[in-house]
């Protein structure tokens, strides 16, 4: 008796994963309607999606003229398509927020919507490239809130097929805003000489690149010995001109450090 | 005292092992030896065109246990690439005998045989090596223009006969005005460099060595890092001297780029210019370089220009960004200055005398002309002399000029007629041809085909105005003879049927 138990007991078990297998119908989300920020990580797509909670608009990678920016923060509907349009409602969380609004970002005026049969609805905010955000990065953090149409159910997002165990905030998103200039991995000493902010966004402007062209495969090795002669030549036009260009920064011995291009920009 | 009894019981056990008597069985039998004869593989050179011809061969096989070759033998003839891609095996025939219409990309490659018997496994093998070449690989080059004035690229084929090939680059434009046709005859890993380059009026562009297609690096004006000088990008002369040094004059303005890893054939700035300035010098729309050093470690990389602002000759050496003026010294002064104060009018090259190179230029003052000769070398450009050309030369009406390869005659056209000229020897020109009513439309002075260094060859191009298709390619051989200027015509070089042919140039693989 005991050896037919141990036999008897799989066996039920496989019987019941057949008959289990027998139930066609897909369980649909029958939860709460609600609402949360969809914005994609970059390298992620609508079919393996990833989110995030941090967007940056960098001027500085923007074209040079660039002073004004509209940023589509998307939210993404959990639950059934309506055929109506839905208001969503958020709010500025001030004390993660260094960007002034009115100033630095406009929020749209009206309410926010999910059309009629979408998913996705979207907060277009506008960002001003100030003067004085010149060599700074400000933040603009928005929550999203509970109204008539759409509850908060899901606070933290993991993709499907991830390993994280710490989920993505989805209900508040944080935007930088920033135009500053950084060295990327595409500057080249030998052309460009050594790398300032000053110079690069000199460059920048000479030559009406954004800091995207700075970026490793950007420039194939004679654009850069090209972008790097040709700086050579208007800093020497800028000199014969009486406007010779300096750094922002003093020598050791607090002289005027005078901007160069690189060693091998020279003929 | 248990484990004890089974470790002896188990010793005793193996050293009885080595009791028992080998009953191997040591009377060898002779296997089935096959053996593939010279017959097909030795004492045959194959040159085969893809596409073209068809391999035959039916060796001769001998079985040591099996004469009469009654086996179930697998046969596997498998050729591999030796040269452009090395290594890469094509099996192109399971058959006893080899009848195979070769279709196989340009290469030499080691063609096999391999023999396996099912009785004992084994494998018998014999080689020997095939050269193929597509019906493109090696022969002239031929841009003509058609009445409308649109570009047609034929190709004179030359491996074993002479294919003439039509219209053969794959663009769907037919670009006008052409000026130039022109690839490197260099082996590259990468097909970016290895390019024809097709100049017309209407820019220039680069097609597929193997295949005269195009594709997304068609255009040459996508290869200039800086294309600011650009106008209509239309080369106006273009030299490769060893594996990587190259010069283009494009729009006036002259271009340097050494072939390299990092650099993926990119042009940087145009180098028309001096150190010591930012301005960029005119200069002469033809360039002087010495291919007597070959390609290789002895090449010569110098390449003279003509400032024709300053009415001096510069020059350009590898990895120079800028121009360097040729500089007069104390023993050569007399020879002439490079400094001439003379308008440029063209530049032509020759191995005569271990490569001389001339410039013919026009004395603004009094109108006359003038030969400059030198030579361009290893450290630099070195004078020859310079000659007044003769008053009955009409310069301005020449339509070709050309500086024979070995016996350095000018050699110059007007109309239909061809002129030799022995200016060295103050020599009154003399008329060679005269091809009237079809005029000559190019001549040219064979100094890159390798096969020909030695001797001393003119292709004279002609055309029938009005008459589509009557453009001819006719080779003379230069005679070796002291008092004159005297051409032989090749019997065996008349190809016929182009447009009217505006460049030449000898395509090597």
């Amino acid at each position: 008796m005991k050896n037919y138990r141990y036999g008897l007991i799989p066996m039920l078990a496989a019987a019941a994963l057949a008959f289990g297998a027998c139930n066609e119908s897909i369980r649909t989300y029958d939860g709460q309607t609600g609402i949360y920020f969809a914005m994609l990580q970059s390298g992620s797509d609508e079919e393996n999606p990833r989110y995030t909670a941090d967007s940056s608009l960098p001027f500085a990678l923007l074209p040079s003229g660039t002073d004004e920016q509209t940023l589509q923060l998307r939210v993404k509907v959990i639950g059934s398509v309506a055929d109506y349009p839905r208001v969503f409602a958020y709010r500025t969380v001030a004390d993660q927020t260094t960007a002034q609004e009115g100033h630095d970002f406009e929020l749209p005026e009206g309410d926010c919507t999910v059309g009629a049969g979408e998913v996705y609805g979207y907060i277009p905010i506008r960002f001003f490239r100030q003067a004085s955000l010149d060599g700074k990065e400000l933040t603009l953090t928005l929550e999203l809130l509970p109204n008539e149409y759409f509850d908060l159910p899901l606070s933290e997002w993991l993709p499907v097929n991830g390993t994280e165990t710490v989920g993505t905030d989805v209900l508040r998103h944080t935007v930088t805003v920033s135009d500053k200039y950084v060295r990327l991995e595409g500057w080249s000493d030998q052309f460009y000489g050594t790398y300032s902010d000053k110079k690069i966004k000199l460059m920048c402007s000479v030559f009406d690149l954004t800091l995207a062209d700075f970026l490793p495969d950007a420039l194939s090795f004679i654009e850069r010995k090209v972008l790097g002669q040709n700086f050579r030549r208007y800093l020497d036009e800028e000199e014969r001109a009486g406007r010779t260009v300096y750094e922002d920064y003093l020598d050791e011995e607090g002289n005027p450090v005078k901007m160069e291009s690189g060693p091998d920009s020279a003929e | 005292m248990k484990k004890s009894c089974l470790f002896a019981v188990s010793a005793l056990l193996l050293l009885l092992g080595g009791c028992y008597g080998d009953k191997g069985n040591y009377d060898y039998r002779e296997i089935n030896e096959i053996a593939i004869g010279a017959r097909g593989f030795e004492g045959v050179e194959y040159k085969l065109r893809s596409g073209i011809d068809e391999l035959k061969i039916s060796p001769h096989i001998t079985a040591s246990q099996d004469p009469e070759l009654t086996g179930a033998y697998e046969y596997e003839w498998v050729v591999v690439g030796q040269v452009r891609n090395p290594g890469e095996r094509t099996t192109i025939a399971r058959t006893r005998d080899l009848d195979y219409a070769v279709n196989l990309p340009s290469d030499d490659y080691s063609l096999l045989l391999r023999i396996t018997d099912p009785g004992t496994g084994l494998m018998f093998s014999r080689s020997t090596t095939i050269s193929v070449s597509t019906a493109y690989t090696r022969g002239w080059l031929v841009a003509a223009e058609d009445e409308e004035g649109g570009t047609v690229v034929d190709m004179v084929s030359i491996s074993r006969d002479t294919l003439l090939q039509r219209d053969v680059v794959r663009d769907d434009t037919r670009h006008r005005n052409p000026l130039r046709i022109w690839c490197d005859n260099n082996e590259y890993t990468s097909l970016a460099h290895g390019r024809i380059y097709l100049s017309t009026g209407e820019g220039s562009f680069l097609y597929d060595r193997e295949s005269f297609g195009t594709d997304d690096y068609t255009v040459m004006r996508n290869y200039f890092a800086n294309p600011q000088y650009l106008t209509q990008t239309a080369a106006s002369d273009m030299i490769q001297i060893d594996d990587k040094f190259r010069v283009f004059l494009v729009d006036g303005y002259a271009y340097v780029y050494s072939i390299s890893s990092v650099n993926t054939g990119y042009f940087g700035n145009p180098v028309n210019r001096y150190a010591e300035s930012y301005d960029y010098v005119r200069i002469g729309d033809r360039m002087a370089y010495n291919l007597s050093g070959g390609s290789g470690a002895g090449s010569i990389t110098t390449v003279m220009l003509y400032n024709d602002d300053d009415k001096r000759f510069c020059y350009l050496m590898r990895n120079d960004e800028t121009l360097r003026n040729a500089t007069d010294t104390e023993s050569d002064l007399a020879l002439f200055p490079w400094r001439t104060g003379l308008d440029y009018v063209t530049t032509v090259n020759s191995r005569f005398l271990s490569g001389q190179s001339a410039t013919i230029l026009r004395d603004p003052q009094t109108g006359k002309y003038w030969i400059y000769t030198y030579a361009c070398l290893r450290s630099g450009p070195s004078k020859g002399a310079r000659y007044e050309i003769d008053a009955s030369v009409p310069v301005a009406e020449v339509a070709n000029w050309c500086m024979t390869s070995q016996h350095g005659y000018m050699l110059y056209s007007v109309g239909g007629v061809l002129y030799g000229y022995d200016f060295r020897n103050a020599r009154t020109p003399v008329q060679l041809l005269d091809f009237s009513p079809a005029e000559i439309t190019q001549v040219h002075g064979d100094i890159h085909t390798v096969a020909e260094s030695n001797k001393d060859c003119v292709y004279i191009c002609t055309y029938e105005e009005g008459t589509p298709g009557s453009g001819r390619i006719r080779k003379y051989a230069v005679a070796d003879t002291a008092d004159r200027i005297e051409l032989r015509a090749d019997e065996n070089t008349d190809w016929k049927g182009f447009q009217r042919i505006r460049s030449l140039w000898f395509k090597e693989l």
